[in-house]
């Protein structure tokens, strides 16, 4: 059985509940949907927790940069159409042009803007899998949902209503309802989306902790 | 009506907000609220744990649920790594050795060269009982452990009193729910292996305070 996944018309009865509005009256609809999105758009940007991977790019021969669509980059993994994949070491751009290189495939990357810098410049195409993390896309139809995981999805009502309540001058309510927003956001960003790998120490039978 | 099925818990949160029938606060609200509460929990404290297979070909599988915990090949726990570690770790073969989690993706180290199957050690979001397209019926029940049944309530007040514009009692029962669900996350979920030193006779034990 697959579980809930909060549908945009669903998130709204469930903002309007707590509102008090059950019918659209100080607040439309079209209002609710507009805090609802900046609400996925905050969690996604803050929480990081859209978690993407681009298969299909590539490099350019004799162009440095491969562009990418989203936050920004967590890593980069070169396909080699044979022998072993590699992650790319990160680094920065001024570093370029003075770091040890083991051939002319992509070894090393720095994020800048919209695009991934690749180091040493690109001698040929070579393909890419960019691990990044990525912006949501707005819901508009009654049935969408949320593009931020099961796990983030209460957490919209929540902002919903800290944009709903400062519509309504209650400054003080739509700080204790952003505050909680917050909280539940630091709550959730603290182990969903994090990788911590596991120690050496971990998979043996060790003598202390 | 017997705990904790859904009737009993909105019976339990009327009688705390002093309205035994239905008025301002209806029981489809708070029948919302209660499944609200318990997804909540299930993501906070990622209590609901499942045990999946999935057969991986490709380096990345997708899979169902919160959060990866464990992941096993071939009765072999397999190691957590980062991202940035693909292809830089020495691996004794083809087969699965490493993993993390992207998203909604089992990302496997080294890429395998076949099909394999792994075992996956999850935290899910509830799908049955009161997880489902939401829970109505009377007699449905939690689906999170027994030790996080309680927290319902006082997620559920925290929203009603928002909706009472009691905001700093909402606040203040929301903090508590965030301390209860603290508490028994640590005390359910939070687990650590013996070392040998825990097995061994200690030489002396010192009570605080104690000379």
């Amino acid at each position: 059985m697959a579980a809930y996944t909060y549908p945009l018309s669903e998130i709204r009865t469930r903002v309007r509940d707590i509102l008090n509005e059950s019918t659209a009256t100080f607040w439309t609809d079209a209002e609710l949907t507009a805090y609802i999105n900046d609400g996925v758009r905050a969690i996604a940007e803050i929480g990081r927790c859209i978690q993407t991977i681009n298969t299909t790019a590539a490099t350019v021969n004799g162009t440095r940069t491969v562009a990418f669509t989203g936050y920004s980059v967590e890593a980069v993994l070169y396909q080699p159409s044979s022998g072993t994949e590699k992650a790319l070491v990160k680094t920065d751009e001024l570093r370029f042009g003075r770091l040890q290189s083991n051939g002319t495939y992509p070894q090393f990357f720095a994020e800048t803007g919209q695009y991934v810098a690749i180091e040493p410049i690109p001698d040929a195409a070579y393909n890419l899998d960019i691990y990044y993390y990525a912006a949501p896309t707005d819901m508009s139809g009654d049935a969408d949902v949320p593009s931020v995981p099961l796990a983030y999805r209460q957490l919209i009502i929540l902002y919903a209503l800290y944009r709903a309540y400062m519509k309504e001058r209650s400054f003080g309510a739509g700080m204790q309802c952003y505050q909680m927003f917050m909280n539940e956001l630091a709550f959730e960003a603290m182990d969903i989306p994090v990788n911590v790998p596991n120690s050496k120490e971990e998979y043996i039978f060790s003598e202390r902790r | 009506m017997a705990y904790p099925q859904l009737s009993y818990i909105r019976t339990q949160i009327r009688s705390l907000l002093n309205e035994t029938t239905a008025a301002f606060w209806t029981d489809a609200e708070l029948n919302r609220l209660i499944n609200e509460a318990e997804r909540d929990i299930a993501a906070k404290a990622l209590c609901l744990e499942a045990i999946a297979t999935v057969t991986a070909s490709s380096r990345t599988t997708s899979f169902t649920g919160h959060k990866i915990l464990r992941a096993e090949y071939n009765s072999q726990g397999l190691i957590k790594i980062l991202p940035k570690m693909m292809g830089g770790l020495q691996t004794s073969s083809v087969v699965p050795q490493f993993w993390f989690q992207w998203g909604q993706y089992l990302v496997l180290e080294p890429k395998p060269a076949t099909s394999y199957t792994i075992t996956l050690y999850t935290a899910i979001a509830p799908s049955t009982g009161m997880g489902t397209v939401e829970g109505t019926a009377d007699t449905d029940q939690p689906s999170i452990p027994a030790r996080f049944h309680e927290l319902i309530t006082l997620f559920v007040l925290s929203r009603a009193y928002l909706k009472d514009r009691m905001f700093n009692t909402a606040g203040n029962i929301y903090r508590t729910y965030i301390n209860e669900l603290t508490i028994a996350r640590k005390q359910v979920i939070e687990r650590y292996a013996d070392t040998r030193n825990n097995l061994n006779i200690p030489d002396k034990i010192v009570i605080a305070g104690g000379a």
